[in-house]
This record gives C-alpha cells, sequence and structure tokens, in this order.
C-alpha cells in the first residue's frame, strides 16, 4: 500500500481563532470574569466580621484571579467553565464560614474549572496548535499548574521575590520547553512527561523546569540532527502548516538562521542543569543526550527510518552507561572530599514504577532503559526533584495515543489532582505526593509499586493482548503502538473500555481504602486550659443501633481514636512533652490511658507565624488541616491512638497533663472512634 | 450473510431488564458493602444513585435511538469522573476531617446532574422538529422525573414535611390504612411519626364530628391520589407521585407551547428547562402541595380548549376536527370540576377555564348555560357541605376576605408585586432568570400576542382574591406558591423573547441571570429549610449574609411583607434595565455599537462557522444552530455571557462595600445584624397572619440591642417605634447610646400603645453604634420591657 501524502489544510483550519481585533479585546472581556470573581471574594471577606476572614479573602481572592486567569487564556469558546467557576467559586466563599472547609471547596472548584477548560482545549485544538498557539496553550497551561500545585506562594505575609520568581518565570520556561516537547514527541507524551516531573516537588522547581528543558533541547537538536524540523511523532497536523506554507522557500534563509540560534540555546539548555547544580543536573543533560543521540565518532549516521532501526537503543545503552559512570565518578569524588551525595538507587526505582509504573511496556525500549539506569543513577540533590529528568523521560517512552497509553495518563491525572489538591490550601501538605499515594491505604514503598506497576502493566497487557487477538487473523506483528488502531470492533472496544476501566480501578482501589465509619464525639471545638483542666462525656450508642442494644449500657465499638487538636502558647515546650492524657473505660471499669505528646501528636496552632518560628522550642509536626489567620497559616494536627485492645467503651476523658504551664492550652477539634 | 438481530422492542426491553437488574445491584451495594454510617445523610442518594444514573442512561439511549443528538463520551467520562469523585467525598469525609462538608458535597452532586441535563436536553432537540405538534416525547416527562427523584432523598431528609404538608401526608395516612377521614385515632396513635419527627395536632378550624371525631380541614382528593404510592412506599412514595406530577406540569409545558409557540422549538425547549428545572417546580417536587395537581388539571384543560379550534391568530394547526370532540370536552369538564375538590379556591380556575371553552366552542347560549350551571351546582355543593361540616361555608375564611372591596389599591399592588418581587417569597425573588418576563411580556403586548389574554383572563379572578390577602405569600410555604398555576404559561411566555436572544445584550443578561439562578437553586436545594421564610420581612439568605458582614444587607433588596424603598425602586427599575439591557446593541442609541461589534469579530465568525460546518447537522434535519444559537454566534455569545457574569460578580463586589457605607436610614431591630444580649422576637415567628403583626424585639430591664449605624451626615434625629410592657408597677427606662456616649433616656408614660420616641437632632460619633439599653428596677416574676420595631435615622 502506497502511503498517500497528507491531504491540504481546510480553510477553516488555517484560519488562526485569534485574527479578529475582536477576539483580540475578547481576550480582555475574558479576564473580566477572573477579576470580578476576585474583587467579589476580597470584598466580602474584608467586611466579614470574623477577624480571619480578611486575610483568608485576599488570599483567595488572589489565588481565584491567578488559576481562572489561566482557565480564561484556555478555556475556547464560549469558556462556560470560566463563567461558571467564577461564579460557583464566588458563592462558596459567600455562603460557607472561613476556615479549611471554605478554602478546600474554594480550591475543588477552581481546580475543576481549570481542568475544565484545559481539557477542552486539549480536546478542540491540542494537537493542532501551530507554534503560536502551542505558546498560548503551554505557557498559560504550565502557569495553572503552578498556581495550582505551589499556590501557597501567592499568600501575600509571606510573598517573596523569589517565590514570585518560582510562581512567575519557571512555569513560563516550562511551558516552552512543554511546547518544544510537544511539538516533537507529541501532546500525550509530553503531557505525561510533565505530570510525572511536577508531581515530584511539586509544581515547577528550578530541577523539574530544567530537566524539561533539557529534553526539550535533546528532543530538538535530535530533530535538527535528522536534517528534518517534523515532529519525530506524527501528530495530528503539527506539520503541516509550516511545510504547506506558501512563503516557506522565500524564509528559508532567514529560518536557518534562527534555526541555528535555536540550537544554540538548545544547547545551552542542554548544559543549563549542570550550571545550577553539577551534582545531579548531569542526569537532566544526560537524558537530553539520550533524547538528541548525538553522532559519535565512528558511528554511522541516522539511518532513515531511526525508530525502528536497532543501533539505536546501542546508543542509548552506551550514554546511559556512561551517566553511571560519570555517576559513579562523581560518587567517589564526592566520597573523597566529605559531601553527601545522597544516592538513593532503591527509592530511585520505587518512585519510577510509582510515577511511570508503564515504563515496562514501552514502546521506545531504548528511552525506558536509559531512563531506569538514569533514575538508578541520579543523586537527590537538593530533593527527590532531581528525578523529574528520569521520570520524564520513561514517559516519553511511552505509547503516544491509543488505549495503551490510557492506563498511564489515567494515573498520571489522578496523581497530579490528587497532588495538587493535597499541596493546596487548606491541606498543605509537605509531601503532597505521598499523601496522595497513601490515600491507597498503602504506605508508599516498594509494596505499593509492585502493586501499582503490576496493576498497569496487566491493564496494559490484556488491552493489548485484545486488540492483537483481534487482528492475529490478517495482519503480521507489529510494534505494540500500531496494534491498537481501532479497525476491528474489538478493538474499538479495547479502546473505549480502557481508560473506563483503568478509572474504574482506581476508584475501587480507593474506596477500599477508606476507613471504616467512626463516631464522632465533638460537635464543637473543646477547648482545654487552666481553667478547664478536662472534658469527659459518655459514649454514645452507635446510629442504627437496636433498642435491644440501646437498652443495655451504652457503649461504642473502637479499635482507633482519631484526635484533631492544637496547642496555644506551647511554643516554649520540649519535644515530646505530654500534654494531656486521653484514656477511655469500658463497661466492667477497665481503662486505657494514652499521653498526648507535644511535637509528635499534636503542635502549636501557630507554629507558622513568623514570631514563633523565630523562637520556638517545640517543633510542631505536620499540619493535618491549615487555615488562614492574621498573616499566617494556622494548623491541626491529626492523632491516631491505634488501641492496645479493640473493644467496647463507655466513657471518654481527656484531661491536660498535670505539669503543663499554665498559659498553654489544648483545643480539641475532633475526637473520632473507628470501630 | 448478516447475523440475526432480535426486533428493536425486544432489545429495547433487555435494555431496559439490564438496566433494572444493574440499578438493582448497585442500589444494594451501598446498603451492604459502603462504610456509611446507617443515620448518613448520604446513604438513601447512594442507594438511589444506580437506579437514577440507568434512568439517565436509559433516556440517552431512547434519544439516540428516536433521532436525537448522541452524547459525547468525554462529556460523559468526565460526568462520571465528577460523580466517581463526590462519592469517594462522601465517604471520605472522616478521613478529610471536614465538618460541614455535607452540603458542599450535596452541591457537587447538584452540578454533576445539572450538567447532565444540559447535555441531555440539548441532545434532545431534534425530538421537537422544526415545528411543534402533537404529543411531545416521553422523554421531556422522565427527564425531570428521574431529576425530581434523585434531589428527593436529600431534600425529603434534611427538611421535615412543613406548612400543610403534614397534615395531607396524615390524612393520605388514614385513607391508606384506615379507610376513613377520621384522624382522631392517628393523632391518638402519633401516626405522624410514619412521617415526620415532630408532633403535630388538629390545625385551628378542623371541624369535629358529632362523636368528637377529628377531620382535617383540608380536601381529601390529593391525599386520595397519594394512597397508592404511599401504601407501597410510605413517605418516598407519596413523594414521588408528587414529584411525576411535577414532572407532569413540565412536560405540559410542552405540549401546551404548540398552540401558542409551534415556530420555535428550540426556544420552547429552553422555556420548558426553565420550567421543569429552575425552581419553584423542583421545590415543590418533592412537597405535597395542592397547587402542582392543580396547576396540572388547569393545563389540561387548557390544552383541550385550545384543541377544540384552530387558533387563527397564532397560525397554530391543532389536530384535525379539532372542534368538538367529546374526550377533549371530558378532559374539560373533568379538570373545571376537580379543580375545586382540590381546593375550593380553585373554582376561581375553573370558572375561567369553562368560559374560554365556551368562547372557543362557539359560543353558543346553551353550552353557557349547561357550564355555568356545573360550576354553580358544584360550588353551591360544596359550600352547602363545608356549611354542615364547618358552620362555615369557606371553612376558616370569611366572605369578607374575598371582598375586593375590603382591600385598598395599595394591598393589591403590594401583593402583586411581592408575587413577583419580594425577597422572600417571589419568583424573581427566589429565581432571578424570571426576570426575563418583563421585556417578554412587552413584547407580546407589543405583537398582540393570545397568550397574555388567556393567562390574564384565567389568572384575573383568583389573583383578584389572591393578591390583598395579608396571606398573600402562600402562608408557609416555598416561594410563589399562589400563583405556581401560571408557572407553564409563563415559561411559554418566554419563548418569543428567547427567539431574539442573537445580541450582545440579550446573552449577558442570560449569562448573568442564569449564573445566579444555578447559585441560588444550589443553595435552596442543598439546604432546602431556607425556602421557608417566615413572614416577617426576612430571609435566610440575607439574614445570613446581614449577620456575618455585620451590616444591614436585606435594606437593598425588595419586600412586601416590611416595605421600604427598594419594594417600590426594583420594579420599575428592573423593568427599564432588563428591557433595555435586552435588547442593547441591536435597538435605540447603541445600534451603532452593534454594527462596529459585529465587524470586529469578522474573523472569529468565519473560524468558528467552518468548525460549525464541518460539526455538521443533527438528526431530524434540525440544524444545531436553531438550539444553541450555532457555532458561528459561540464567540460573540460566550464573550456577552461572560461579561454578563462579569457585572454580576461586580454587582456582587458591591454589595458588601455598600452595606458597609450606604448611610443607615432604618434600623430593624429584630435583624440579624443587630447584637442583642437579651430578649425575644415579638410576635413568635411561627404566629399565623404574621404580616398584620409588627415586627419587633421584646428588650426587658437589663438587656441591650447594639445596631450597627453608617452616619449620613455629622448630626441625626433618631424615631423609636416601641411600646411599652408593664409587668411590675416599677418605673423603667431606655436609654439611647452612641457608642459609650448617652444621648437620651426615655421614661414611658403610657403601656401597650406604639409610642414614636424622638431623640435628637444630636451629633453622631463617626463609627459609633447605637445603643438601646432598658434599666430599672427588677423585682421577682416578670420584667418591664418595651417592644422595639425600628428606629428611623433622619441624617442631617
Amino acid at each position: 500500500m502506497v502511503e498517500q501524502p497528507s491531504p491540504p489544510p481546510r480553510a477553516a483550519e488555517t484560519i488562526p481563532p485569534d485574527r479578529g481585533l475582536g477576539a483580540r479585546a475578547g481576550g480582555l472581556f475574558r479576564m473580566l470574569a477572573p477579576v470580578a470573581a476576585a474583587a467579589a471574594i476580597s470584598a466580602f471577606g474584608s467586611h466579614e466580621q470574623a477577624p480571619a476572614a480578611g486575610p483568608e479573602g485576599a488570599y483567595l481572592g488572589l489565588l481565584t484571579a491567578a488559576v481562572l486567569g489561566s482557565a480564561a487564556v484556555l478555556a475556547p469558546m464560549p469558556a462556560a467553565e470560566l463563567g461558571l467557576g467564577a461564579v460557583l467559586v464566588t458563592a462558596a466563599f459567600w455562603g460557607l464560614p472561613p476556615g479549611p472547609l471554605r478554602g478546600a471547596c474554594v480550591t475543588l472548584l477552581l481546580a475543576a474549572a481549570w481542568v475544565a477548560a484545559v481539557s477542552r482545549r486539549l480536546a478542540t485544538t491540542g494537537s493542532r496548535e501551530g507554534r503560536a498557539g502551542a505558546l498560548s496553550l503551554f505557557v498559560p497551561l504550565a502557569l495553572g499548574a503552578q498556581f495550582l500545585l505551589r499556590g501557597k506562594l501567592l499568600f501575600l505575609p509571606e510573598m517573596q521575590w523569589r517565590g514570585l520568581a518560582a510562581l512567575l518565570v519557571l512555569p513560563v520556561v516550562g511551558g516552552f520547553a512543554l511546547a518544544a516537547l510537544a511539538r516533537r514527541q507529541g501532546l500525550g507524551r509530553a503531557l505525561t512527561a510533565a505530570a510525572a516531573a511536577l508531581v515530584l516537588a511539586p509544581g515547577w522547581t528550578v530541577a523539574s523546569t530544567l530537566a524539561l528543558a533539557a529534553l526539550a533541547a535533546g528532543s530538538h537538536l535530535a530533530s535538527r540532527s535528522q536534517g528534518s524540523h517534523l515532529p519525530a511523532e506524527p501528530a495530528r497536523g503539527a506539520g503541516n502548516r509550516r511545510a504547506g506554507s506558501p512563503a516557506f522557500p522565500a524564509a528559508l534563509p532567514k529560518l536557518a538562521a534562527l534555526a541555528a540560534l535555536a540550537a544554540l540555546v538548545a544547547i545551552a539548555a542542554l548544559c543549563a542543569p549542570i550550571a545550577w547544580q553539577p551534582r545531579a543536573g548531569w542526569v537532566a543533560a544526560a537524558a537530553g543526550l539520550v533524547l538528541w543521540r548525538p553522532p559519535l565518532p565512528g558511528w554511522p549516521r541516522r539511518h532513515p527510518h531511526p525508530r525502528t532501526h536497532p543501533r539505536k537503543l546501542h546508543q542509548a545503552i552506551l550514554l546511559a552507561l556512561l551517566a553511571l559512570l560519570a555517576a559513579a565518578g562523581l560518587f567517589l569524588l564526592a566520597a573523597r572530599f566529605g559531601a553527601p551525595f545522597h544516592l538513593r538507587p532503591g527509592s530511585s526505582l520505587v518512585l519510577l514504577a510509582l510515577v511511570v509504573p508503564a515504563f515496562l511496556l514501552p514502546t521506545r525500549p531504548h528511552l525506558a532503559l536509559a531512563a531506569l539506569l538514569l533514575a538508578v543513577a541520579t543523586p537527590w540533590v537538593p530533593d527527590r526533584s532531581a528525578l523529574a529528568a528520569p521520570l520524564a523521560l520513561a514517559a516519553l517512552a511511552l505509547p503516544a495515543a491509543g488505549p495503551l497509553a490510557a492506563p498511564q495518563r489515567v494515573w498520571s491525572a489522578a496523581l497530579a489532582a490528587g497532588t495538587a489538591l493535597l499541596a493546596a490550601y487548606p491541606w498543605l501538605r509537605a509531601d503532597p505526593l505521598a499523601a496522595t499515594l497513601g490515600l491507597t491505604g498503602a504506605t508508599p514503598g516498594p509494596r505499593l509499586a509492585v502493586l501499582v506497576a503490576g496493576a498497569v502493566t496487566t491493564l496494559i497487557a490484556l488491552t493489548a493482548l485484545a486488540a492483537r487477538t483481534a487482528r492475529s487473523a490478517r495482519t503480521a506483528p507489529t510494534p505494540l503502538e500500531s496494534r491498537l488502531a481501532p479497525a476491528t470492533p474489538l478493538a474499538a472496544f479495547a479502546a473505549r473500555v480502557t481508560p473506563a476501566a483503568a478509572g474504574g480501578a482506581l476508584c475501587v482501589a480507593l474506596l477500599l481504602a477508606l476507613p471504616a465509619p467512626g463516631v464522632p464525639l465533638l460537635a464543637q471545638v473543646v477547648p482545654l486550659d487552666g481553667a478547664h483542666p478536662s472534658w469527659e462525656t459518655d459514649l454514645p450508642a452507635p446510629a442504627g443501633a437496636s433498642a435491644a442494644a440501646a437498652s443495655g449500657p451504652v457503649s461504642t465499638q473502637a479499635a482507633t481514636l482519631v484526635v484533631d487538636s492544637s496547642l496555644t502558647h506551647a511554643a516554649g515546650l520540649p519535644f515530646g512533652a505530654a500534654v494531656a492524657v486521653v484514656s477511655l473505660r469500658r463497661a466492667d471499669g477497665a481503662s486505657l490511658a494514652w499521653t498526648v505528646r507535644a511535637g509528635k501528636d499534636t503542635g502549636e496552632w501557630a507554629a507558622r507565624r513568623p514570631d514563633v518560628v523565630a523562637s520556638a522550642r517545640l517543633r510542631s509536626p505536620a499540619a493535618w488541616l491549615s487555615w488562614v489567620d492574621d498573616g499566617f497559616f494556622a494548623q491541626l494536627y491529626r492523632a491516631r491512638w491505634p488501641l492496645p485492645a479493640a473493644g467496647r467503651f463507655v466513657h471518654l476523658r481527656v484531661e491536660l497533663a498535670a505539669r503543663l504551664p499554665s498559659d498553654v492550652g489544648l483545643a480539641l477539634y475532633q475526637l473520632e472512634l473507628r470501630p | 450473510v448478516s447475523a440475526w438481530q432480535p426486533p428493536a422492542r425486544i432489545r429495547w426491553a433487555a435494555a431496559i431488564g439490564c438496566g433494572v437488574a444493574l440499578a438493582a445491584a448497585g442500589s444494594a451495594a451501598p446498603r451492604r458493602w459502603l462504610p456509611l454510617a446507617p443515620d448518613d445523610p448520604f446513604r438513601s442518594t447512594l442507594v438511589l444513585l444506580p437506579w437514577i444514573l440507568v434512568a439517565l442512561s436509559l433516556v440517552q439511549h431512547w434519544t439516540a435511538r428516536r433521532g436525537g443528538w448522541r452524547l459525547s463520551a468525554a462529556g460523559t467520562a468526565a460526568e462520571l469522573a465528577a460523580l466517581g469523585l463526590c462519592v469517594l467525598l462522601v465517604l471520605a469525609r472522616p478521613l478529610l476531617g471536614l465538618s460541614g462538608s455535607e452540603q458542599p458535597i450535596a452541591a457537587g452532586f447538584l452540578l454533576v446532574l445539572a450538567h447532565r441535563l444540559a447535555r441531555q436536553l440539548r441532545a434532545a432537540r431534534p425530538l421537537l422538529g422544526r415545528r411543534l405538534t402533537g404529543v411531545p416525547d416521553a422523554v421531556f416527562f422522565v427527564l425531570p422525573f428521574a431529576a425530581y427523584l434523585a434531589i428527593l432523598p436529600w431534600s425529603a431528609e434534611h427538611r421535615q414535611p412543613d406548612g400543610d404538608e403534614p397534615y395531607y401526608l396524615l390524612l393520605t395516612h388514614s385513607l391508606a390504612y384506615d379507610g376513613d377521614a377520621d384522624l382522631t385515632n392517628n393523632y391518638a396513635r402519633g401516626d405522624w411519626r410514619h412521617f415526620m419527627a415532630r408532633p403535630i395536632g388538629p390545625q385551628p378550624g378542623d371541624p369535629v364530628g358529632p362523636h368528637g371525631e377529628l377531620y382535617s380541614r383540608h380536601n381529601a382528593l390529593l391525599p386520595l391520589l397519594l394512597v397508592p404510592a404511599y401504601r407501597l412506599a410510605g413517605k418516598l412514595g407519596a413523594l414521588a407521585t408528587m414529584a411525576a406530577m411535577a414532572a407532569a406540569l413540565a412536560w405540559m409545558t410542552l405540549r401546551l407551547a404548540r398552540h401558542y409557540v409551534p415556530d420555535h422549538p428550540g426556544e420552547a425547549l429552553v422555556a420548558y428547562a426553565l420550567v421543569a428545572f429552575a425552581s419553584p417546580l423542583p421545590l415543590y417536587s418533592y412537597q405535597v402541595w395542592v397547587e402542582v395537581p392543580a396547576a396540572l388539571l388547569a393545563m389540561l384543560a387548557l390544552d383541550a380548549i385550545l384543541d377544540l379550534a384552530p387558533d387563527t391568530r397564532a397560525g397554530a394547526q391543532t389536530s384535525a376536527g379539532a372542534r368538538g370532540g367529546s374526550t377533549r370536552w371530558l378532559v374539560i369538564l373533568g379538570a373545571a370540576l376537580l379543580l375545586p375538590l382540590v381546593k375550593i379556591r380553585f373554582m376561581l380556575i375553573s370558572g375561567p377555564l369553562l368560559a374560554l371553552a365556551w368562547w372557543r366552542a362557539g359560543r353558543r347560549r346553551r353550552s353557557l348555560a349547561i357550564l355555568a350551571l356545573l360550576v354553580l351546582a358544584l360550588g353551591a355543593a360544596i359550600l352547602l357541605l363545608n356549611l354542615h361540616l364547618y358552620g362555615n361555608a369557606l371553612k376558616v375564611h370569611s366572605w369578607e376576605e374575598i371582598d375586593p372591596s375590603n382591600y385598598s389599591p395599595l394591598a393589591y399592588l403590594s401583593g402583586l408585586l411581592g408575587i413577583f418581587y419580594d425577597a422572600a417569597f417571589g419568583l424573581f425573588g427566589s429565581t432571578p432568570i424570571w426576570l426575563l418576563l418583563l421585556p417578554a411580556a412587552l413584547l407580546l403586548l407589543w405583537r398582540g400576542h393570545q397568550l397574555p389574554v388567556h393567562l390574564g383572563f384565567l389568572m384575573f379572578p383568583y389573583l383578584v382574591i389572591v393578591a390583598p390577602r395579608g396571606e398573600w405569600y402562600g402562608g408557609w410555604s416555598p416561594p410563589f406558591r399562589y400563583a405556581l398555576l401560571a408557572l407553564p404559561l409563563l415559561g411559554i411566555a418566554l419563548v418569543p423573547l428567547l427567539a431574539e436572544r442573537r445580541q450582545a445584550g440579550a446573552r449577558a443578561l442570560m449569562g448573568a441571570l442564569g449564573a445566579l439562578t444555578l447559585v441560588l437553586l444550589l443553595v435552596w436545594i442543598t439546604v432546602p429549610g431556607w425556602t421557608y421564610n417566615f413572614a416577617d420581612g426576612r430571609t435566610f439568605l440575607l439574614d445570613g449574609l446581614g449577620a456575618r458582614l455585620g451590616a444591614a444587607v436585606a435594606r437593598f433588596f425588595p419586600s412586601s411583607v416590611r416595605p421600604r424603598a427598594a419594594t417600590w425602586i426594583w420594579p420599575p427599575a428592573s423593568l427599564l434595565m432588563v428591557t433595555l439591557a435586552w435588547w442593547w446593541p441591536n435597538r435605540g442609541p447603541w445600534k451603532s455599537w452593534g454594527e462596529r461589534w459585529r465587524a470586529w469579530h469578522a474573523a472569529d465568525r468565519s473560524a468558528a462557522e467552518g468548525t460549525g460546518r464541518r460539526r455538521g447537522q443533527g438528526a431530524n434535519g434540525a440544524p444545531r444552530a436553531a438550539f444553541g444559537g450555532g457555532a458561528g454566534g459561540a464567540g460573540i455569545a460566550g464573550l456577552a455571557g461572560l461579561a454578563g457574569i462579569a457585572a454580576l460578580l461586580a454587582a456582587a463586589a458591591l454589595l458588601p462595600v455598600a452595606a458597609a457605607r450606604w448611610p443607615t436610614h432604618v434600623i430593624e431591630l429584630e435583624d440579624r445584624e443587630v447584637v442583642k444580649s437579651g430578649g425575644h422576637p415579638y410576635p413568635d415567628r411561627w404566629v399565623i397572619e404574621r404580616t398584620s403583626y409588627r415586627g419587633s424585639w421584646v428588650l426587658r430591664v437589663g438587656e441591650r440591642l447594639t445596631a450597627p449605624v453608617v452616619p449620613g451626615g455629622r448630626r441625626v434625629r433618631l424615631r423609636l417605634s416601641t411600646e411599652f410592657i408593664r409587668n411590675q408597677p416599677v418605673p423603667f427606662t431606655l436609654d439611647f447610646l452612641a457608642g459609650g456616649r448617652l444621648l437620651a433616656s426615655w421614661t414611658p408614660a403610657r403601656e401597650r400603645v406604639w409610642e414614636r420616641v424622638t431623640v435628637g437632632p444630636v451629633d453622631w460619633p463617626a463609627g459609633a453604634p447605637l445603643v438601646l439599653a432598658a434599666h430599672g428596677p427588677s423585682p421577682p416574676g416578670q420584667l418591664n420591657g418595651a417592644l422595639l420595631d425600628r428606629v428611623d435615622l433622619d441624617w442631617r
């Protein structure tokens, strides 16, 4: 069968939708809704009676303007998600009392509106964007992702120039890198790679930005080496506009100059990670080199069909081995001079399997292998975000589209969404990726990695098997990716069902991980202090208990006690100081007691206030929930007490520790007995 | 050789069977396996959810099979993902530790439902074809019915039956289980426990039988309708029957539209969607009110009447042999005779209906005589029965109450404006999108359309009696109770206006009012009790905002219970603004702006039209443009809609600023922004005929009120409306303070008399609140006190 040339683009596709003056003015009109929403939120917050409402309104107003502003640029007309998002966010702010619930609702609505805008944009024009269009897609997309993942940088009292630069400059650079990567690797791969890189820190950090920039540079240089600027992946119509442009021959010298400049920039981008952080930056540079695969002395020039040529594997392995050697050399050098190297090959592998579990079934094995080796050799400097480059490289090894790509995409989307939400107000988790993975009920580690990788790999294998069965009667075996053209009903069915199956499996896993419903004991906050040092209650009958059970002594079955609390004026306490004793009594009089300790089970509510930070002796644990107070994020903490012996209890008492300073107080937000 | 395929009907039956089996299995899962407490507020919603999902899926397949558009897989996937997230949030509430998250999650479920309904309605557009004829598809009944059932568990669990509802349900219970209308044993046994937690006793005016039997003063027709479902499924069964009637009423909107606006099927679908899914109908769908079956009967009769003869003025075509027709007359007479049996006041609808039928049927004298005789006979029978049972032909009402000459024009104006504009009970207050009725009415009158004539003819006698009453707002009920009968016709009245919706102003208006309506609908459904306002001039929503802001917000919104400047400013202002905004910039001096705007968008339109051409047309040859304005206008429409939403949000941003900065002229002392150290409201909130009392606060010795004041000048004169209540023979003094500075003291001389106490003019320190403090001796027993109604501030 002779391959037919691409049909000429139709007139409607060649008219950019942003040409008219009205559309430019329309761009301004689009920004009105986010600005008005921010104004409505800030105005309401600043006039509310609750003292913390003003700062919270200012923060959430700014966050709203930022996220919806990004959505405003992204959303195709009629941009219903933008308008409704603005109204619903404002309504949520007006309707709910100040505090974590209001923050959670606003954040969730903002994320939903942004995701809707991005999805619609990608569905309508995502892969057909021209160069300018790609920038108008990826730069606001990167900015929006940054606002969601690192939204706390928008908190005005804590805002610094460095943070502002991280908030604005890094995503712009990242957006350019993503646009370049998508142009040559395909939209799906680029977004999966971005998701893999961004969940680590989370958000655009210098490490993740430079990693993606290096990969984009490698990809660009590779296309240049091939003598073609067309995308390596046949993305729908991506290269057609350039080739079909009538002005192309006339502009050739100018284009050549620009191409040379672009090559210089790309080489600079390849070197930038090393310049920034030599101990870890070389991994990003090496990943870029793996994509580039520059012609080495003595090696033959590239095969005209590089994707199917076996030599590329050898090149990639060689480069990765060189990288490993470099890692070993650096390690020895660091050991010689006593500098810590932070090499964690096991953890890196676990993270690779958790974030890109589909890398075991790649369509570009050489990239997957290189990513694996680089991940093993990556030092976690400054932190695990150094793994952004190998993880993104592993994502580039996956199928570009089709049902085989679906499981990884569903997983990446879920991971990114969970990370964004848990990184955002009011959760503000220090490690949102681990917290997201923890939602599955398992501790992030080798076991979970095996489970996730196994599930994703099985799903992909089943899909591929279904498609192969459908086609085996009439076609010879082809590369894994091409087996799933929906030419048969079974293949079409697989294409439709695989994403749903992946999503469904994820939902079921999350459902299974949920704890059994407990019995909450508090309807409002209970403050304990010197004047009121204890609180106690008879335990209620569980809801739905039969009358016969209710007629006996009322008791509650419990195996775990969950305590949400915070301390006041406790900055001076030593770590581990006993602050309260919780006792549970059975019907027979026997009781269990548990000591609540500062720094371990609870902490100072104002631990993030600058004066407390400067003078505190107590190191508070990670916060469970945060809320905006007067110029800082106030915190409450959650502690779980697995009872030594589960059973039925009739009475609970909480009493402040005897030697606690008189001004220290304990606020109990909730006590919950779980069966 | 093609494989054998079963006939379509068998496949459809199999699909329904599979759906039912799936739904049954799906709803059994939450009962057994989901980690939910038995009293969890979402438990019954999750149990019902699979049924709703299957119903909506079958609706989609049915729609596609009948020629409708298919729903996009991406949209369905997004809805399922959002639904999955909502279910996860329901189950993960303990894990999240966010107390009070139930209502936001319920709003999330509602948003998913609204999204699905919007898409499904759009997909069902081809089912109406190019012209409305005949019987609308069953999809237009099933869709609202499924939506009403979806909200029923949440609403029914979060709001006990109220107003007249418990008595209808108790009567239903008695009819279902005792087979009689005697409620004596039901009150004694506490049968109210079957549908509510709060005990109820006989209502004032309930008849008592010769042997002490307790009957309800409410008619038994509606309870009789509810009996079968109540017997099968208890309270939820009865409420599901009401939901079915409400869905049928929505369906009747489309059926009636073929008489009035047959050439605008797309716009009729939008009007139908407003009637079915914008409040107030969804609010009534899960409650027991006679207005829903009465409206259904009235619309059935009207439809049959309009079928009697072709209507030449509207150009509508009715089925062949329309004149006469025994079935139609049966429907007309049946509805007209049943209406007074539902509630006697609906006789005021029966009369005009029969008169209209006579007019359309050829105006024969013999027919008139027969119809008049029928109505009079029925009316006389009901009145005589009432006289026999209650000793009063009008049950608890009097002839003076229904004598129009007993009411002033102001009472009529206040009642009529209240039915539409009142922030607590009015149609526009609860559902702002209905403000489009204002330009729609002007347009219909301008064109000489027959709809306003029919509407006026049907509703005029009814409104003459209802509007000036002290209880014009409908008593203890959701908004727009008494005029609910007209809702389908009001929806149809929007159709000609919606046909002229291309201009930017119309789009902006629809964007702003639609968004506000959606938000309010979310509030009314997630907090069902908030539609049950007390007739004291306050609303739960504005009260909540006032308390949060510590400022008088309600003063900017109209109230006919507590008339204020806004009550009289809003109607003319909204008429002017909405009308001008709708036709901007196509009419008037802005016409050139509109042309320039369109020129600017030439490139966008050409690109968008190209996209639109590629997307093609729907089945039945109905172009998508007929519904949504076409892809060519999407850019302009979207921008205008966004501009409308931005304007709405800007107005919202101004509200707290205005509340904090606008000078205080009146302080209603029972409002929530006034901080009270003690006392209680007077009269009691549950009092009947609440509007005949002055709403006030009882301030006793030792108590004080602190009201925020925004100064409007340097000096002010205060006038307090108050009544002294002496319970002890000791002095009583009321101090007026500006913050901590004493302005004046008042010692009342007369008791139980409303007085106006004037203070000043005095200098007013900026930022100081007004404090009213009562003091005096406090011997044992009830203390002296004063009823404080309001303070008028006259700034100099």
